[in-house]
């Protein structure tokens, strides 16, 4: 049986052999422990982080169709297409307010005209009282010859037979006159009515033309504007989908810490399982060398209090990492939901004033049409009407020539009256007189009868100005008019398709960005290992610190043997240059930290090296 | 068709990183959990690249390398080691037993991307 060894207080500070062997014995069972806590905190630790790294392919799927879709949004508002057809479609505006320019001048004409046969025909009833005149004055003639002829008594010669002759061309006068007169007054409430429309059309053609066109121009402009500005906000919403892959890459680098943790851990436990051997090396079942003991309690000190500073860096490691990787997704999240405003922002501007404003621009432009077609309608109307003027002018011209015929008669008769008056030597003398003043009275009714051709002339000539308005270049101008409606129509038609499809694009972007955030928000708010971890290693600095503290009791540190032999050794284990540079910090050698070698390639990185 | 890469390393996360990095980029992969496993799909089929890890279960990224340079099938392919560790002397032994080139962990996708362009050309 062995004798109990004696005690040694004076090498193990205050403590007996047996005290700290007990003490060492339970170091043994607590470092166990954390060896164990270490385990079960790795064990089925990765899932989340494989669960993160599994739904990143989704979150770039995701962003790149979202991108795609960003891209089809900016090319459907870009300058080939929707960008295209409203400048198309200025340009038909252009050439549509050439056509109505055009029918305004038209308009204008066919006022003007219209005002100079009014004139006409105005000029045409003052001829009323010389033709007045021309009759009363025959009628007065044909009784004074009436008279003349009574006084000649059975000498008459037949001057009762020019009386009546002279009586007959006044009625004859009166009538063909009385015709023209009735035709002027028809004319006169035609071409009335007729510049009462005109007019009325002009006002319209101006009011489009300075108003309508100019509105429809400033709408077609606003489109424009809303689809650089949708252009815009999509090619933003282009950059920063770009900036989420550069987000989603800083992800996969804090991704790989928790293998750098796992392995760190790793080397943790291993070192307690490595104390725990020399605790049970030195501690010889309860008969420990107290030399060794000393050592080994020394040596448990230094390890502890190292390994400590090695959670520690773990744990900040990991938080890092893990925080890194949140504010990255965090910072996705964001971003998605920024482009989710921008598009928004798109969906809500286009909605209510493109829709508004092409609904807006193709009223506009229909209202232009039927204008014009209007106008080329009334043009085609007046100039149908026209030919019925000229017509009732040719009537009216027949009956200036019946007139110039009666006025050639009376001529003729006053010729046979002088002739008459000759043959009657003195006692026709008065007859003479008469005869002279039916001769005068002939050249009056000439002049009156040309002041009458005169109007009927002009009345004519405006006719003819509305009548051309149908002419082969006006029939040429309705099919080039026909031509622009249709095409501005088929304009307004595709600018309507690609706003249909544009915010069909965009709301589903709007729905894939949604989804985007929702699932990125899911994985920030489930990474929880890295607190398991923060609890993990809080307990074993707890449990570290009891050690250390306890083995410096034991063994103060300018005490302990081979101490510089151990911790190289201890050194030599770790993988990792973080692991090396905590070492000789805790140790208080951070001045020697070991540099990495500097074969690195400097393109690729500090971390890289190709040999 | 894309060149095919394999990525050896013991830990899933690693891998999966891996992967996703490469076949993003248009890369074909095949993965394998340790050197053992790695030497026989290397062998097992072409592979343009392996990148694989040092310290692994069953055979280490080392052991592996000397396998595959030891193997006509796969004697040129370039081996990239991608690990935690980063101390000189292991460099030395990478390089000696036939690394092509050495990244320490963690790695960012375009290093990753780079070295692969540089090594396969």
């Amino acid at each position: 049986m062995r004798s109990p060894r004696p005690e040694c207080r004076t090498t193990l500070s205050n403590m007996t052999i047996s005290e700290t062997l007990t003490t060492l014995s339970r170091w043994e069972e607590a470092l166990g422990g954390l060896e164990s806590r270490i385990q079960s905190t790795l064990q089925g630790s990765e899932q989340e982080f494989l669960e993160a790294g599994s739904r990143l392919q989704g979150f770039l799927v995701k962003g790149r169709e979202i991108s795609d879709l960003c891209s089809s949004a900016v090319d459907l508002t870009g300058e080939d297409m929707m960008g295209h057809i409203a400048g198309e479609l200025q340009q038909e505006l252009d050439r549509m307010a050439g056509h109505l320019a055009s029918s305004s001048r038209n308009t204008a004409g066919s006022i003007s005209s219209m005002a100079e046969m009014y004139v006409a025909i105005t000029e045409l009833n003052e001829t009323r009282r010389g033709f007045k005149k021309v009759i009363s004055t025959l009628r007065v003639l044909a009784i004074s010859t009436r008279i003349e002829s009574a006084r000649l008594g059975s000498n008459e010669f037949g001057f009762n037979t020019l009386a009546d002759d002279v009586e007959k061309l006044a009625r004859q006068i009166e009538a063909k006159y009385g015709s023209i007169i009735a035709k002027a007054h028809d004319l006169t409430g035609f071409v009335e009515d007729v510049l009462a429309k005109t007019q009325a059309l002009s006002l319209l053609q101006r009011k489009t033309a300075s108003d309508v066109i100019a509105e429809t121009r400033a709408g077609i402009s606003e489109i424009i504007r809303i689809n650089a500005k949708s252009a815009e906000v999509s090619e933003e919403v282009s950059l920063r989908l770009g900036q989420i892959v550069s987000r989603i890459h800083e992800v996969v680098t804090s991704l790989q810490f928790h293998d750098i943790t796992r392995q760190q851990l790793e080397h943790v436990a291993e070192a307690f399982a490595d104390a725990r051997n020399k605790i049970g090396e030195a501690s010889g079942n309860g008969n420990g060398d107290p030399s060794a003991v000393r050592e080994v309690s020394g040596w448990v000190g230094d390890v502890s209090e190292l390994e400590s500073s090695q959670v520690l860096n773990s744990k900040n490691e990991l938080f890092d990492a893990v925080g890194q990787l949140q504010d990255n997704l965090r910072d996705i999240s964001g971003t998605v939901l920024s482009v989710l405003r921008s598009i928004q922002s798109i969906l809500r501007s286009t909605d209510k004033e493109e829709g508004n404003l092409l609904m807006v621009v193709e009223q506009q432009i229909a209202g232009v049409v039927r204008l014009l077609r209007d106008s080329q309608e009334r043009e085609k109307e007046m100039a149908a009407s026209m030919a019925s003027v000229s017509d009732t002018v040719g009537d009216m011209e027949r009956f200036v020539n019946d007139i110039e015929e009666i006025g050639a008669e009376i001529e003729l008769i006053a010729l046979n009256a002088r002739i008459k008056a000759a043959h009657t030597g003195s006692h026709g003398e008065a007859l003479g007189v008469l005869a002279e003043a039916i001769q005068k009275l002939s050249g009056e009714a000439r002049g009156e009868t040309e002041m009458v051709q005169g109007a009927l002339v002009s009345i004519s000539d405006g006719a003819r100005a509305l009548k051309d308005l149908s002419s082969d270049d006006q029939k040429a101008q309705v099919s080039v008019v026909e031509e622009t409606a249709e095409n501005m129509d088929s304009l307004v038609r595709r600018l309507n398709d690609l706003d249909r499809e544009f915010m069909a694009g965009i709301e589903q972007m709007g729905e894939r960005v949604a989804e985007l955030e929702a699932e990125i928000r899911e994985v920030t708010e489930g990474m929880q290992h890295h607190l398991v971890v923060g609890e993990t290693v809080n307990f074993i600095q707890n449990g570290l610190g009891t050690i250390v503290s306890e083995s410096r009791d034991i063994v103060p540190v300018h005490e302990i043997e081979n101490r510089e032999e151990r911790l190289a050794e201890l050194m030599s284990r770790y993988t990792m240059q973080s692991e090396r540079n905590i070492h000789q910090t805790a140790l208080g050698e951070a001045s020697e930290v070991i540099k990495e070698s500097d074969g690195s390639d400097d393109e690729l990185g500090s971390n890289v090296e190709l040999f | 068709m894309g060149k095919t890469i394999l990525t050896v390393d013991d830990s899933a996360s690693i891998r999966q990183m891996v992967s996703f990095t490469l076949k993003e980029a248009g890369y074909e992969v095949v993965e394998a959990v340790d050197g053992k496993d790695g030497v026989a799909k290397a062998t097992a089929g072409k592979v343009d690249m392996v990148i694989t890890d040092l310290n692994m279960p069953n055979m280490d990224g080392l052991e592996l390398i000397r396998n595959l340079r030891a193997n006509a099938s796969t004697k040129f392919v370039p081996i990239v080691m991608l690990t935690t560790e980063s101390q000189d002397s292991k460099k030395q032994e990478g390089k000696a037993a036939g690394a092509t080139g050495w990244i320490v962990k963690p790695f960012k996708p375009d290093q990753l991307l780079g070295v692969v362009k540089k090594v396969l050309g």
